[in-house]
């Protein structure tokens, strides 16, 4: 990827980086914060591979694979002084206790029960319904960043929207 | 009420970063990109390096000592001692060059090896401190000697004379370490005196035995050169290096 590639692929994916991560820890500071480091990861994982002479299927994948870990990685720094049995579970519930609908929000009101609903569900449900419907990502992509069989990710698109319909919120 | 909940969801998409974060990291990027640090979207060709003259010299530097610096240490152990810090250098090449020589050039290569043991023990034997040494530098000069007499009946014909010459040299030279020597010494020196013998001997029978073979007619002339030469130092017409190198000659 060239120079000039790099910056018009910053310019079309900033946007839907710094929303993922907005959604995922609900601060825009921390969210503009951890979508800088995302892109520098990220073009540090390009130089890294091309010198390992390693080819990168999808380059959308490989940012929102990144971005993930990094808000993973946030909450796990957070949540560093706290014991658990199961690290992984606590790192979860971290997430979804931390978007708080109590700080201050720059979007239209109407979205916020669905952001409410949005945060309520489990970590890999919020993700497949932001990669699949907010950034149109299909399921095959989907099922490159979470490494996961394609088939197995359609069920998930699935089964993530009948748990969001469930919202008592949403149906109001 | 699916289509109603996904027009919400996608309602979501009006959440935007700012046009000041956007820029600043923007401008943050193209600076790190420009400034060569982490990755290269020039790529790594040759004339990248011209760019990095301190990494090339640094590589350059690098290669050098890598590739010059076992040969470097190879030449410094030629001239070393026993009991001196490159002298196992020495003998680690000596065995690899044994190792990797043909039968038919191993003969050569003991007796250049002997001829070396015995320079050693020249040289060593006035330095009372390397006394122990000396003893140990005999044995292996006989050892040379008598593995060089186990591969002499396969040695290389073109090498012939040049074996010859140079272990019946030695064989002289074996006379003079011998003065002032321990009885120890000594006693190596003449077993190593014998293996000499045993090498024109095992040189003497092959070239015979081809000769024979072959006919008067069809030897060559180096082969029939080769046999009187050998004959007559065995028979004492010669006896001095200089008769069998001029002879041969």
């Amino acid at each position: 990827m060239k120079k000039r590639q790099f910056i018009k692929f910053y310019n079309a994916n900033a946007p839907k980086i710094y929303r993922f991560i907005y959604l995922k820890v609900n601060s825009p500071q921390d969210s503009e914060d951890l979508s800088s480091e995302v892109f520098f990861k990220f073009w540090q994982d390009l130089a890294n591979k091309k010198q390992k002479r390693e080819k990168i299927d999808n380059p959308r994948a490989l940012l929102y694979k990144i971005a993930n870990n990094s808000v993973i990685d946030f909450y796990r720094k957070k949540s560093r002084t706290e014991v658990s049995l199961d690290p992984d579970d606590a790192i979860l519930a971290k997430i979804e206790d931390k978007t708080d609908l109590s700080s201050k929000l720059d979007i239209n009101s109407d979205m916020i029960p669905v952001k409410k609903a949005l945060s309520k569900l489990n970590s890999n449900y919020q993700n497949i319904i932001i990669w699949h419907y907010l950034d149109d990502f299909s399921a095959k992509e989907i099922a490159q960043i979470m490494e996961k069989p394609e088939g197995n990710v359609r069920v998930l698109i699935h089964r993530a929207l009948k748990a969001l319909k469930k919202d008592k919120s949403l149906n109001k | 009420m699916e289509k109603d909940l996904i027009r919400k969801i996608r309602g979501l998409k009006d959440i935007q970063p700012s046009d000041e974060w956007m820029n600043s990291t923007r401008e943050q990027l193209v600076t790190q990109i420009n400034s060569g640090k982490g990755a290269d979207f020039m790529g790594i060709g040759f004339f990248q390096w011209i760019k990095q003259p301190q990494q090339f010299a640094l590589a350059f530097c690098l290669t050098l000592i890598v590739l010059a610096g076992p040969w470097l240490a190879l030449e410094a152990s030629k001239a070393s001692l026993p009991g001196e810090l490159l002298y196992s250098v020495k003998k680690i090449s000596e065995d690899v060059q044994i190792k990797v020589a043909s039968e038919d050039n191993k003969t050569q290569l003991k007796v250049e090896f002997a001829s070396r043991r015995l320079d050693e023990l020249n040289k060593i034997a006035e330095d009372w401190q390397k006394s122990e040494q000396i003893g140990q530098v005999a044995s292996e000069l006989k050892n040379s000697l008598t593995e060089a007499s186990v591969y002499a009946g396969k040695i290389a014909e073109g090498e012939v004379i040049a074996v010859v010459k140079k272990a019946n040299k030695i064989k002289e030279e074996l006379d003079e370490a011998k003065e002032d020597a321990s009885s120890e010494v000594q006693a190596e020196l003449t077993q190593a005196g014998e293996a000499v013998e045993d090498i024109n001997e095992q040189i003497f029978t092959v070239l015979n035995r081809k000769y024979q073979e072959q006919g008067e007619n069809t030897g060559t002339t180096t082969d029939q050169e080769i046999l009187i030469f050998i004959r007559d130092l065995e028979d004492g017409t010669i006896t001095t290096t200089d008769k069998v190198i001029n002879g041969a000659e």
